[in-house]
């Protein structure tokens, strides 16, 4: 390469390093903070900065790497289309647990990377369909090289997350988390129901989902303490033993033991290669995933914080820092893309469980397990029907609370729509898997996934939306008005915003008493116009009028003075707009009086 | 705005809905007084209905209890609830007036 092209290049780093490093990752650091404004809810046993027993630790940690563990069908897939031998196939399945536990504690730290919150990761369908590509192209070392390059774009999206906000309204979060219940829900369903398995399924498979949903159902339920808090754990248990007695985990089954060793250590022993064709399927996949992520932070969020207002970005930034990093790590010790495991957010909502030092814990497990291929064999042992119990009944927490974020929200035909079609469509990919089979293979990746599709769709039409859409509204009063015409103004402003009810009632109460006062002791000549003006931060009304200045006291007059001196009633009013909003100023200039409040959101 | 007046116990009810701003005040003012001035000196009155109240509601509700208190009567409110009870909080008229939780209990107080 010449000096016209190291120059080039430099010039390139520079520009780069001015974009990305110095203003996104700055601002990443400065707010890696602890969740210390984080209010635990009460339905949480051990909140995410608690640190539990450490048998309840072990416990619990060993329920995540249940869950997981699950999808470690995604590499073996791609093994079985790439044709390797079982020998191969082992320590390939040994590394991805190693890039599992080392995706699980990232994700744990609290610093410039990792979300902060127990968010194990695991294999994804996502990375699916480009793997397969990939394997077809190149053959494995492809598809390690291109997992690299996707945990690369994830790690560049991640410090522009927090630009994206205001297309990122709390509903369209809500609707993330809801679908990310479905997502669980429809697993937990085909598992249960026993679609997709080889071999026919009977009253004896039913019959163990049965028993495993009823067991876990009723401990959460009825139980107590112990019971209560361990009651996904006894409910796999059981559904294990059920599944042995009844012969759905067959005796032989168990025999795969005693073929791998005991003690092996995982070895690299492959390259990496990359192609230009890959990139788009892999970026896109790269860009669903971190989607997905959000959904799965936000729900995160909602599960840990009993004061969850809004999605909060710094941490969902951080946690597609580190999954882009994991994703980097997987594809340089030989596995598949990972994402965050939406069903062990859903296990943390069931159990009341979400500390972090369990994914550490889980980490240094998996770590261990790595080197441990007969365990490993028998992780994947655990019966489809009792797994798809365990997550039917996470589905239901996380389910909820989609749902309570969404409708914590004035919802205008908007933003019902959005809502509407996000689901509608999220939906359609659940039930509908044909949905994708004329689709480009290179966005494949995202009509594939309920939780992608969905968000995306609720994205688009939000940015659609927008167009046009003015923060800023203004009504002129008439003295004699009527209030409904005023509280009308608040209702329709608030619907459209998409703001909480509950500070549109202190905006209307404000505005309602202000213009009270302003007609019985102001003298209004014309009319009073009012200004609105709303971030999904704030909330601003300015009030114009031809008319005397409203006092806006600090203290409270006395009740002799409200009942006897016309003073001290306006002086009341005057108080209880002070208190209403959170800052507020009066002014007045050329005989027109300006009343401005201030609402935090 | 309506006034719903029962007598329960020796002890007169009187349920209000809708608003109670400077349009209604002045009217639900007047009918508390009168009430007491015919003798009903001990009366509960049951905010459960109302969405919304402003410094004249509060104004109307601080004289019905003076005059109630100058005829040696009582005055106790009820269903202080959600948005009314917010307004109460930050006007600081707890201290003001004997809140209960309920109309039954408000019976029970004047009664003691």
């Amino acid at each position: 390469m010449g000096m016209a092209g190291a120059s080039e290049h430099s010039r390139v780093a520079r520009i780069l390093t001015k974009v990305f490093i110095k203003r996104q990752w700055l601002q990443l650091l400065r707010n890696a903070r602890p969740s210390a404004t984080q209010k635990k809810p009460g339905e949480l046993i051990h909140g995410v900065d608690d640190v539990p027993p450490p048998l309840l630790i072990t416990f619990v940690g060993f329920q995540h790497i249940s869950l997981v563990r699950i999808q470690l069908i995604y590499p073996a897939l791609v093994i079985q289309a790439a044709g390797l031998p079982i020998s191969t196939s082992v320590n390939m399945l040994s590394l991805s647990i190693i890039a599992l536990g080392v995706a699980a504690i990232l994700q744990s730290m609290k610093g410039p990377v990792g979300s902060g919150f127990l968010c194990p990761s695991c294999h994804t369908g996502i990375f699916l369909e480009p793997s397969l590509a990939a394997v077809k192209l190149g053959g494995m070392p492809l598809v390690f090289g291109m997992t690299i390059v996707a945990g690369i774009v994830q790690a560049a999206l991640a410090p522009m997350l927090r630009r994206i906000r205001p297309l990122l309204p709390p509903e369209i979060g809500g609707l993330a988390v809801f679908l990310v219940g479905t997502s669980i829900a429809a697993f937990g369903c085909r598992y249960v129901i026993g679609v997709g398995v080889k071999d026919p399924v009977g009253r004896d498979y039913w019959l163990v989902a049965g028993i495993t949903l009823a067991t876990t159902v009723g401990l959460n339920v009825w139980g107590k303490g112990q019971a209560r808090l361990y009651c996904a754990i006894i409910g796999t248990a059981i559904g294990y033993g059920a599944a042995i007695i009844t012969g759905v985990l067959p005796k032989e089954a168990l025999h795969v033991l005693t073929e791998v060793p005991l003690f092996a250590i995982p070895y690299i022993d492959h390259g990496c290669t990359f192609s230009p064709n890959m990139i788009l399927p892999f970026m896109v996949a790269a860009l669903a995933i971190t989607l997905k992520g959000i959904g799965d932070i936000t729900a995160l969020q909602r599960i840990n914080d009993a004061g969850w207002v809004r999605a909060e970005m710094g941490s969902i930034s951080r946690g597609a820092f580190a999954n882009g990093l994991s994703n980097m790590f997987a594809g340089l010790v030989g596995t598949l893309g990972l994402t965050p495991s939406t069903a062990s957010i859903g296990l943390q909502a069931a159990t009341g469980v979400s500390s972090r030092v369990i994914g550490f814990a889980i980490g240094a497990m998996l770590f261990v397990l790595g080197f441990l291929p007969s365990v490993t064999a028998s992780l994947i042992l655990i019966p489809r029907p009792v797994m798809g119990a365990a997550l039917l009944f996470s589905a239901c927490f996380v389910l909820i609370s989609g749902l309570q974020t969404i409708t914590s929200r004035m919802l205008d035909a908007r933003r019902t729509i959005v809502i509407g079609l996000g689901i509608a469509s999220g939906i359609a990919a659940e039930i509908i898997p044909t949905f994708a089979s004329n689709i480009p293979p290179a966005i494949e990746p995202v009509v594939s996934s309920s939780i992608v599709l969905g968000t995306i769709t609720a994205l688009l039409l939000n940015g659609l939306f927008r167009i046009g859409q003015r923060d800023r509204l203004t009504l002129l009063l008439d003295p004699t008005g009527a209030a409904t015409e005023l509280n009308e103004f608040f209702d329709a402003a608030g619907r459209r915003w998409g703001a909480r009810p509950d500070v549109m009632v202190r905006v209307a109460f404000g505005i309602d008493q202000a213009v009270e006062t302003i007609r019985e002791h102001c003298d209004p000549e014309g009319p009073i116009a009012i200004e609105a003006r709303f971030d999904e931060f704030n909330l601003d009304v300015k009030i114009n009028y031809r008319g005397v200045q409203l006092d806006l006291p600090e203290q409270r007059p006395s009740g002799r003075d409200i009942m006897e001196t016309e003073t001290g009633y306006r002086q009341l009013a005057g108080f209880m707009l002070r208190q209403n909003a959170d800052r507020v100023y009066s002014s007045v200039k050329d005989k027109t009086s300006v009343l401005e409040f201030h609402f935090d959101h | 705005m309506k006034l719903v007046v029962e007598e329960t116990e020796g002890v007169t009810i009187v349920e209000a809905y809708g608003r109670l701003d400077s349009t209604t005040a002045k009217e639900f003012g007047d009918r508390l007084i009168a009430l007491v001035q015919a003798g009903r000196c001990s009366l509960v009155i049951d905010l459960k209905n109302i969405a919304y109240i402003s410094s004249a509601g509060f104004r109307a509700l601080l004289i019905a209890n003076r005059t109630t208190l100058e005829r040696r009567g009582k005055l106790a409110l009820c269903g202080v609830i959600g948005e009314v009870k917010r307004l109460f909080d930050i006007g600081n008229f707890n201290e003001e007036f004997l809140i209960c939780p309920s109309q039954a209990e408000g019976i029970g107080k004047l009664r003691a």
